[in-house]
């Protein structure tokens, strides 16, 4: 009789233990959901258009909230038309899409990372929009400058940005306050801020470095050292990534690191780790970009985060007030819809006018605290949205932003070797010279 | 039964499991080869380029951090796991109180997800938020050893996270095969006056040589598909000092769309298990005097 109880006490163990265990599994699997796919509509069996709108962040509603709003709202508008909006994070985008692209199955609107999309186009696998998008002048006059040029290949247009690319550094002023700083505008006045923060417990700039896609902030200032006076060069084989100008940047990420600006586990520090940091006051800074706003105008601190383009150097390269305001990786259209379902293309042209127009416009804007990459004259109210309304403000400045954020004007092949050899040099596994060396011979590869 | 053997039948039944074996192995495998020469982005059409993936592949210096890696784990893991699980399969042989609680337990790291143990791992093992630096911090040690996210130790973490997740699997295969040895075996030999240390390395050993051949071939494989734990623990990183083959052929071909470079490595580490697990069936072979098939 206790040798029955004992096994069956054991055997209810090892079952609760399984159970629980793989039910942790599950939570797991459901918080890493890169592919989770949601639906933004139940079925309707009356519904007469059904396309796919394949957006790069797993969670739509949740991460990219002006999206679905706008999504739900053109479906309110048009009962007949079904969007069904599916969600996976960037990385499996990209491969999704390139696996859909060998098969002829494209999703009939998808996310796609520019250098892939420009081989997508070149593949005849997109639908060329020109026709459609630019005869409409209206429509054409609502972007911002150079919105539409993003992918346009010989003349034609293939995609339109999905948002507007603003990097920069967020700054807490409650902490720079606390510590009678003033906020930063030069590199000297930045580590010198750095050195009062580390010096009081203070992480001074929040860096990702684990997801090395969080070298935004390092592409403005890299910029602010030449960055387009080589590249031309570099793509064609005539320059080097090693030359003075990018190795004086390279220096100052060293600098920037030997002055204690990033914080002590910042190689194992995940972009949402530095997120968190920021918003619970542990850090000053934040290396993020405009997508944040949003968030932090919800959270306890909106009244004291201020955006800000990076410092400016004095041994900088051409014009240093340098912004980012540039259009981010496109949208495109599968030709397989356009040669296949005139009818059906013709709606998702007329969901891109109307995401794209006044309507998608305010709510992206308005509702959303997002930047369009359209032109917006509507109302800010700054007392609910703060953050926002001084996003919006350093939009409208003069700072000149180029053309292309310069991961996006790099090979698709090369954006991340890009990124880590910056991410290398703050976390000190590459000298400055080591890291452009290894962008050589990167770029070497591709060739 | 005569009609069960002949040859047609034979084929007839052993069809379905060929076919699938074929689509989903033998194909996939001999595309990957035929990737490996050609430059495919992932997008249009592949150019074959010969053997210029493969002469890049012994270039890079991350393929050899990446292949330094897998050799850190198959290592440590040839040296820890298969002493370590049998050692284990010993004690949980004796008859003792608890004895079915210890097994679920040593069992069950293998049922969490891998992506799971990362995670448990990175709360562990993080230089700034983990437990063991918190704990010798409490101790008073001025020591914050990087485990993980540096430039030594991170392979070495993920052997012990690996030892930790196979152990009691292994564990649980060396026991069947304990277990599998006739009883009358041992009570000749007690009979005999041979001491436990006798039994062990006169019955034990040869009667489960085959179970140890599984548990290695278990291993060596399992250290060249070693994936979600590093890719939870430090993504490659930082800067891909702690990859591993499959992680960087993952980062080749999905991150950098260089499908035709990550398939070289991808080939490659085909190649190296392959090579480990056909030459440990061998020797192991020679051996046992070729009871080892």
């Amino acid at each position: 009789m206790f040798k029955k109880i004992k096994k069956m006490v054991c055997l209810s163990l090892t079952v609760m233990m399984a159970t629980g265990i793989t039910a942790c599994g599950q939570t797991d699997e459901i918080l890493e959901e890169d592919s989770a796919i949601e639906s933004s509509v139940e079925e309707d069996a009356t519904e007469k258009y059904h396309f796919v709108f394949a957006e790069h962040v797993a969670n739509v509603k949740e991460q990219a909230p002006q999206v679905y709003a706008v999504v739900q709202a053109y479906m309110d508008k048009n009962p007949n038309v079904m969007i069904e909006l599916q969600g996976t994070s960037s990385d499996e985008q990209i491969r999704n899409i390139k696996m859909a692209a060998q098969n002829d199955s494209l999703p009939e609107l998808f996310w796609m990372e520019q250098g892939g999309a420009v081989e997508l186009a070149e593949a005849g696998c997109l639908a060329d929009l020109t026709e459609d998008i630019m005869e409409d002048e209206d429509f054409v006059n609502g972007f911002l400058p150079g919105m539409l040029d993003s992918l346009k290949i010989d003349g034609k247009v293939y995609g339109i940005p999905c948002e507007l690319q603003s990097n920069g550094i967020w700054l807490n002023k409650a902490l720079f306050d606390e510590y009678g700083l003033e906020m930063p505008q030069s590199y000297e006045d930045f580590i010198e801020c750095s050195k009062v923060f580390k010096e009081n417990d203070v992480i001074p700039m929040a860096q990702g470095a684990k997801d090395t896609f969080t070298a935004w902030a390092f592409e403005n200032m890299h910029c602010r050292y030449g960055f387009y006076d080589h590249i031309d060069g570099i793509i064609d084989g005539t320059d080097k990534w090693n030359n003075e100008d990018y190795l004086k940047f390279y220096e100052k990420l060293a600098d920037m690191r030997d002055n204690g600006v990033f914080p002590e586990n910042v190689s194992t520090m995940s972009y949402d780790q530095s997120v968190e940091a920021f918003l619970g006051g542990k850090a000053a800074m934040l290396n993020s970009g405009v997508w944040d706003t949003k968030k932090f105008d919800q959270s306890d601190l909106a009244e004291n985060i201020y955006y800000w383009w990076g410092p400016v150097f004095s041994d900088g390269v051409g014009t240093q007030e340098v912004s980012m305001k540039a259009p981010a990786h496109p949208y495109c259209v599968s030709a397989r819809v356009q040669e296949e379902d005139p009818e059906l293309y013709a709606v998702i042209i007329d969901f891109l006018k109307f995401y794209y127009g006044a309507e998608g416009t305010a709510i992206i804007a308005k509702d959303n605290q997002s930047i369009p990459v359209t032109k917006y004259d509507g109302e800010i109210d700054a007392d609910s949205y703060p953050v926002f309304a001084r996003v919006i403000e350093k939009m409208n400045d003069d700072w000149e932003s180029p053309a292309a954020c310069p991961d996006m004007y790099i090979d698709g092949q090369l954006i991340n070797q890009y990124r880590e050899s910056m991410i290398g040099v703050v976390n000190g596994i590459y000298t400055p010279e080591e890291a452009l060396d290894y962008m050589d011979e990167q770029q070497s590869m591709i060739e | 039964m005569r009609w069960f053997s002949n040859k047609r039948t034979k084929i007839i039944m052993l069809a379905p499991v060929i076919i699938l074996f074929s689509v989903y192995i033998v194909i996939p495998v001999a595309m990957a080869f035929y990737y490996s020469f050609t430059d495919f982005s992932g997008i249009g059409k592949p150019n074959l380029i010969g053997f210029t993936n493969y002469v890049r592949l012994f270039k890079d210096k991350v393929f050899y951090t990446a292949l330094k890696n897998t050799g850190i784990i198959l290592l440590l893991s040839i040296l820890l796991i298969v002493p370590g699980a049998f050692g284990l399969s010993l004690l949980l042989n004796r008859s003792m109180r608890g004895n079915k609680l210890a097994q679920s337990l040593c069992f069950s790291p293998n049922i969490i997800s891998p992506i799971l143990v990362g995670l448990i791992w990175v709360f562990i093992l993080d230089p700034k938020i983990g437990l063991i630096n918190a704990a010798l911090r409490a101790a008073g040690s001025l020591s914050q050893p990087e485990w993980i996210g540096g430039r030594v130790l991170t392979p070495y973490c993920v052997a012990v996270i690996f030892l930790w997740q196979t152990l009691g699997y292994n564990a649980t295969i060396f026991l069947a095969g304990i277990r599998a040895v006739p009883r009358e075996l041992y009570e000749a030999a007690e009979i005999d006056g041979a001491d436990s240390v006798q039994r062990l390395q006169y019955i034990t050993l040869p009667m489960i040589r085959q179970t140890i051949v599984i548990v290695m071939l278990l291993v060596i494989t399992g250290c060249f598909k070693i994936f979600e734990t590093v890719y939870q623990l430090t993504n490659g990183g930082p800067n891909h000092l702690s990859e591993t083959l499959v992680t960087y052929m993952y980062y080749s071909t999905f991150t950098s769309s260089r499908y035709g470079y990550g398939m070289s490595i991808a080939a490659i580490a085909f190649l190296f298990s392959a090579v480990f697990a056909v030459l440990y069936i061998y020797f192991a072979k020679e051996n046992v005097g070729g009871d080892a098939q």
